[in-house]
């Protein structure tokens, strides 16, 4: 996904800016070659009458669908609204290692789930965890 | 193994908390920032995440015994935020309990820590520890007097609470801990595991003295509004769905009884009893949902593969005692 849309995206800044080059270098050709044609500077050309040709507008309107669609494409999985279908991943998410869990990565707040509650670090029984690890230790080399 | 280090799973098994002390080691080698306290804040290695990574490190360290690793972790927190940090003193205290050996070396972090509050007693973190140390001297009517007195200080601290309502539910004390967890509430309205946890100690609270019909199915069935609504806050929630299904068996047998009862019994008028139809079709779709997510989350499939294998295995043996009944 990240590629297509990269893609994408490097093609259409690539199409816009050349057609803002070629905007550009049409608005110099038609002043310039008014300013020689008519000796005075007062008649310059109008700028409704030197309008773009409608290949550098086609140019420059498709370049705009083309970004807007890479960066759609691009954008992060949308998160649920729905409270209860949020909390129903995020509970699942405290579970699934890094790399497969569904909310990571795009700046929100992984990981806000209530496990925290349960596992209070604040209170943190450190013999206690200590202990049950050693006999964990223990009895596994029993086996 | 991959364990994100920055949101450790809750209640880490041992094989994890090896995995995880194995890997201090190499963060405690990882070069630090150089820049000064104030700059380092914009420096790309100075992000929240490796703090909280840190912290995760610490505690599987001080878990299995490496203590070293342990002190070369809390050197470095105590080189990025100072000896004068809350947190970081509360952290001292932890190792200092690590290294105590016997009660009496407790006794001495339990010095320590009250010598810290004397001179400022606002110190959440070593008030904390206090009410710990405590807890693992087994003085748990004085680690219930000190926690009360922190939580009369900050009421609004949800972390509290919950241990609060743990202390009590240890001393078998299970109004007060549904009431510390009613106050929880307060503070986190959305806390689906605190819904199910005060369903839970209703569910259990039940002895055998309790032999009325009216007031079984009163219990039982303010238990199941609870596990109700911790499903209504979370999606697919395995233990929601567990409790569900626990309490409405139960109902089944006891409405027909309970409402008999209940005419002569205005006592309590506040909430009326589900009726028959409600807690079978309840019934019927926790089976329903326990059945498709001890299926769905056993074959690990897309979007279900979150779930603790001890709890899908408990729900499994739920299930069928469930259908080895109506084999019968």
């Amino acid at each position: 996904m990240t590629i297509l849309s990269s893609t994408f995206n490097l093609l259409g800044v690539i199409l816009l800016t050349h057609a803002a080059y070629s905007a550009y270098e049409h608005s110099l050709l038609s002043s310039s070659t008014s300013a020689a044609n008519n000796a005075k500077p007062s008649t310059k050309a109008s700028p409704s009458s030197t309008s773009l040709p409608p290949d550098i507008v086609v140019e420059a309107l498709l370049s705009t669908a083309i970004l807007l669609i890479g960066i759609v494409i691009g954008a992060p999985k949308l998160r649920p609204i729905e409270w209860a279908a949020w909390a129903g991943e995020a509970e699942q998410d405290t579970r699934r290692p890094r790399g497969k869990k569904r909310f990571e990565g795009d700046g929100g707040a992984e990981g806000t789930s209530m496990a925290w509650l349960e596992d209070r670090k604040g209170f943190w029984d450190v013999r206690g965890k200590k202990k049950a690890f050693a006999d964990w230790v223990r009895e596994n080399g029993s086996k | 193994m991959s364990v994100d280090l920055a949101h450790p799973p809750p209640n880490t098994t041992p094989e994890t908390a090896v995995h995880i002390s194995q890997l201090a080691p190499k963060y405690i080698k990882r070069a630090t920032s150089s820049l000064p306290w104030p700059l380092s804040v914009f420096s790309r290695d100075d992000p929240p995440e490796v703090w909280a990574a840190y912290e995760t490190l610490f505690l599987e360290c001080l878990r299995t015994g490496d203590d070293r690793s342990a002190r070369a972790i809390l050197d470095r927190l105590l080189a990025r935020f100072g000896d004068k940090n809350e947190r970081v003193m509360g952290y001292q205290c932890m190792l200092e309990e690590a290294l105590a050996s016997n009660d009496k070396d407790l006794e001495s972090v339990l010095k320590i820590a009250n010598e810290i509050l004397g001179s400022d007693e606002a110190n959440v973190p070593v008030q904390k520890r206090r009410v710990a140390v405590l807890k693992s001297l087994n003085r748990i009517p004085e680690a219930i007097k000190r926690l009360t007195e922190l939580l009369d200080m900050s009421p609004t601290d949800a972390e509290s609470w919950a241990e609060l309502s743990d202390l009590y539910l240890s001393q078998g004390m299970s109004d007060q801990a549904i009431f510390c967890l009613e106050e929880l509430l307060i503070v986190q309205p959305n806390a689906w595991n605190m819904h199910a946890k005060i369903g839970e100690i209703l569910y259990a609270s039940v002895d055998s003295s309790t032999t009325n019909a009216l007031e079984l199915a009163r219990i039982y069935s303010e238990s199941m509004r609870r596990f109700l609504r911790s499903i209504e806050l979370c999606e697919n929630y395995l233990r929601g769905y567990y409790g569900l299904h626990l309490t409405a068996q139960k109902l089944v047998k006891l409405i027909p009884d309970a409402s008999k009862a209940s005419t002569k019994d205005d006592a309590y008028n506040d909430v009326a009893l589900p009726t028959e139809g409600t807690v079978q079709a309840l019934n019927e779709m926790a089976v329903d949902k326990l059945g498709e997510i001890v299926r769905k989350g056993s074959a690990k499939e897309q979007g279900w593969d979150g779930y603790d294998t001890a709890e899908l295995q408990a729900a499994r043996e739920l299930l069928d005692q469930g259908t080895a009944k109506v084999d019968r």
